[in-house]
């Protein structure tokens, strides 16, 4: 058993070592604008088995380069599935310009827009440790309370509220990130049918780099949903899955 | 009856009759190349007279409206007519039938329309056509360009030549050469007629027309022929017969022709390659800048000169990025040029900024740099104009520079998308959270244990004493509620009040807490609900003291009323914390 973790680890340390060296090869051929072989060596890093908000941002920078906007969207969009940076909603933002769409947010309401913001401050895992953390924590002082006289009644209640926070902030940001699924429509313009097949009426057209949410899966239609609201089927050939 | 009917139809038919718009021709057949007339007539007054649509055929003039009218008085009646007639010159360049399309008029609010009319047009015979040579031979335009092969951005000059061996009375440009895809530049064209030979023939020369054109485009460009309408004067067979003709000079026919030249078409090829900041000046060009003072206070004016001299299509240079100082405020170029012969010939033309740096410091002005494409070398090149640097020292009145209220704001505009990450943690692809259930499982458990610890404790029978903590906290909030109004009383000195108050809370208190009604409140039910209740004997017997002193006080006071209140209000607050933490 230990013999097999050790080799695990050995070999995610020799192929991260060769990653990593790919990544500066990688970074010289950006700086030298030969984008198209910038992304075949990140692309190779991907395909080794490893990621990283940084790496995906690179890929994203490199096909904006290269002009390919929905392929630069699609990558600044997973970088920030993993990490949310500045720099990338920044880029994601000029890369939105250069495509045809340009669909507007439904305004939220303030509080809707600070829980999201309030939820966006860790990733998803973090919001799951720090729930737990806090629960266990108060169960500890809580038995050591019983057995010493060691009161603790305020901080206890602290806690607990705390946790009671951090579990919708946990079920929220799971919903968000890890449930709700999207994609970015990689064909240059595809009819959104009302219903799933081909006969139905056509409701709008999207266009490649606009970023879709999936609703629901029949076959190969999907139920996608788009940030002003408006909803209905498309083939599941034209997008790209985040 | 007959008779009234018969005037009236003679009167319709005249009003009929008066009401027609006439068109005759002067010949029809006509043969080719001579003038026509075509008269449209009506015998009244009309107006908004619409022309037909004369169809293949030339207008030489037209219409010319003329109108007559007589009056006459025969055997006591008067009479008066009126007649309108448009006339038309025209001429045809082709033999056929011209269906000529009718023309309205406008009489008395009514609209009038002729009929349509059928011209016929026959080849002249040989003389006709002879004649028609000698005079194309002895009357021409020549078009004179100076190069046929050029690039996008050249120039070519074109002259228009006039050849002229006949009496020429007048010309007039009757169409213009539709020059697309060039950008043309007029100049003077001297008309008056100068002496040459051609193949030992001489003709009176005028260059009547004199261009520069600049290529806009790539492709097989046309000029398009340039036409004239020349009059000639012919002298008339001599009439011997009237000598007075002849002496005055009268004896002359004007005929009018029409003369083209002839299409030219020039190749113009696309400029090669490009470079990125090509601004499309082509030619032989220098560039030369300078700057009225380099060393200068700060919110004073500086002038930045850039001059560029040469020959090619300066007048169609636009300002060049010149890269300022971000500190600078720079206004809009004066631009004034002096250009010759479209600039065929050496031109200038100069771009004047106004600067003004707001801030000291050391600055420069990097070279602007003209690309010019050279079509006789067939290579770009990049001429550059001298580099300026200057020092700007602070500005005399100095609240005007980097004072509070105008503090230079650093910002970056967002233009392009940030730099990649240098470095990056690579991790292996895995899901980044944990599974759902399994949260769920690790969250809810210490939930569980929590409850099941409380529900053990409840069993055992151990008091929490973190909660009796509690509710000590909570009684004492309560009786501090009731006596409110005490306190205020106390803080008002008012003496009587208080007590009042006091007894009112207390017995307030009371009742509430066990449900008394206010008529059965009395020292016995005191006791007997505070016995059931299972309360400490000591707190009812200092309840009922309480009461006591407080009804005692109210008419006996203390010397020491305030020491008395606090004391008594005191005693109230922990009489309510013990029957508070007994009924727990």
């Amino acid at each position: 058993m230990k013999l097999k973790t050790l080799i695990i680890t050995l070999l995610v340390s020799i192929s991260s070592f060769a990653s990593d060296q790919l990544f500066e090869k990688a970074n010289k051929a950006y700086n030298n604008s030969d984008y198209t072989s910038a992304i075949t060596l990140y692309d190779s890093i991907l395909t080794i088995g490893l990621e990283s908000s940084e790496l995906y941002y690179n890929l994203g920078n490199c096909h904006y380069k290269a002009q390919n906007w929905a392929n630069a969207i699609w990558h600044y969009e997973k970088s920030l599935k993993l990490e949310r940076n500045d720099k990338t909603i920044q880029n994601l933002e000029l890369a939105n310009l250069k495509i045809i769409d340009r669909i507007e947010d439904i305004p939220q309401l303030f509080y809707k827009k600070w829980w999201s913001s309030f939820i966006s401050i860790f990733n998803t895992f973090s919001w799951q440790l720090i729930s737990i953390l806090i629960i266990w924590l108060a169960l500890t002082i809580k038995i050591l309370s019983q057995f010493t006289n060691y009161k603790k009644e305020h901080f206890l209640s602290i806690l607990y509220s705390l946790a009671l926070i951090s579990v919708f902030a946990t079920y929220s940001s799971y919903q968000r990130n890890i449930t709700k699924k999207e994609a970015i429509i990689f064909t240059s313009s595809v009819v959104v049918n009302s219903a799933p097949t081909t006969n139905s009426t056509n409701l709008f057209s999207l266009h490649s780099g606009s970023k879709i949410e999936i609703l629901d899966t029949i076959g190969e239609w999907i139920n996608i949903k788009i940030a002003n609201g408006n909803s209905g089927w498309i083939l599941q050939n034209s997008i790209k899955e985040l | 009856m007959k008779k009234l009917a018969l005037i009236l139809f003679l009167l319709c038919s005249a009003t009929l009759n008066a009401q027609t718009l006439k068109v005759a021709a002067d010949k029809n057949p006509a043969i080719v190349g001579e003038q026509i007339l075509i008269q449209y007539s009506i015998n009244t007054k009309g107006d908004n007279f619409k022309s037909p649509n004369f169809k293949g055929l030339r207008v030489l003039s037209g219409p010319n409206p003329s109108t007559q009218s007589s009056y006459s008085f025969v055997n006591g009646k008067s009479q008066n007519t009126t007649s309108t007639t448009y006339s038309f010159y025209l001429k045809a360049t082709k033999e056929g039938t011209y269906n000529i399309s009718p023309a309205n008029i406008t009489v008395k609010g009514k609209k009038i329309q002729s009929k349509g009319y059928s011209l016929k047009v026959v080849k002249g015979n040989k003389k006709n056509k002879a004649q028609q040579k000698a005079l194309y031979d002895n009357l021409f335009i020549k078009v004179n360009v100076s190069k046929r092969n050029i690039v996008v951005g050249e120039q070519i000059l074109v002259t228009y030549k006039l050849f002229t061996r006949v009496d020429l009375h007048n010309t007039e440009l009757s169409s213009l050469p539709a020059l697309n895809g060039f950008w043309a530049k007029d100049f003077e064209a001297s008309s008056r007629f100068k002496r040459d030979v051609v193949d030992g023939i001489p003709y009176n020369v005028a260059t009547i027309k004199k261009s520069v054109l600049t290529a806009q485009k790539s492709g097989e460009l046309i000029i398009d022929p340039m036409e004239l309408k020349c009059s000639i004067r012919i002298q008339k067979k001599r009439n011997n017969r009237d000598p007075f003709a002849n002496f005055f000079g009268g004896g002359y026919n004007i005929q009018e022709e029409f003369i083209s030249s002839k299409p030219i078409s020039i190749k113009v090829a696309d400029l090669p390659n490009p470079p990125a900041n090509f601004k499309s000046a082509v030619g032989a060009m220098k560039i030369s800048s300078e700057v009225d003072n380099t060393t200068i206070n700060a919110n004073n004016a500086i002038t930045y000169k850039l001059t560029i001299t040469g020959t090619g299509n300066i007048e169609l240079i636009e300002p060049l990025d010149i890269q300022f100082p971000e500190d600078f405020e720079v206004y809009d170029p004066k631009i004034t040029d002096r250009i010759f012969e479209g600039g065929r010939k050496r031109s200038i033309k100069t771009f004047e900024y106004l600067l003004i740096p707001r801030y000291k410091g050391n600055y420069s002005i990097p070279s602007a740099n003209l690309i010019v494409y050279n079509p006789k070398k067939k290579q770009y090149e990049t001429k550059k104009a001298s580099k300026h640097s200057l020092t700007i020292s602070a500005s005399k009145n100095n609240e005007q520079e980097t004072g509070n209220t105008s503090q230079q704001q650093v910002r970056a505009e967002l233009k392009d998308i940030h730099y990649i990450f240098t470095e990056s943690n690579l991790q292996v692809i895995k899901e980044r959270a944990l599974d759902q259930k399994l949260f769920y499982l690790l969250f809810f458990l210490p939930i569980l244990l929590l409850i099941l610890l409380r529900v053990y404790n409840k069993i055992v029978g151990k008091t929490d004493e973190s909660s009796s903590d509690w509710k000590n906290k909570k009684a004492n909030k309560i009786a501090l509620k009731r006596l409110k109004n005490a306190q205020i009383c106390i803080n008002n000195n008012n003496f009587d009040g208080f007590f009042e108050e006091i007894e009112k809370s207390i017995w307030g208190y009371f009742a509430d807490k066990f449900k008394v009604s206010i008529a059965d409140l009395s020292k016995e039910t005191v006791s007997t609900h505070f016995y059931s209740n299972a309360i400490d004997i000591n707190t009812e017997k200092q309840f009922i003291a309480l009461l006591d002193e407080c009804e005692f006080a109210r008419y006996a006071p203390a010397s020491n009323k305030n020491a008395q209140m606090g004391d008594i209000l005191n005693k109230a607050k922990h009489i309510i914390i013990e029957v508070e933490t007994a009924l727990r």
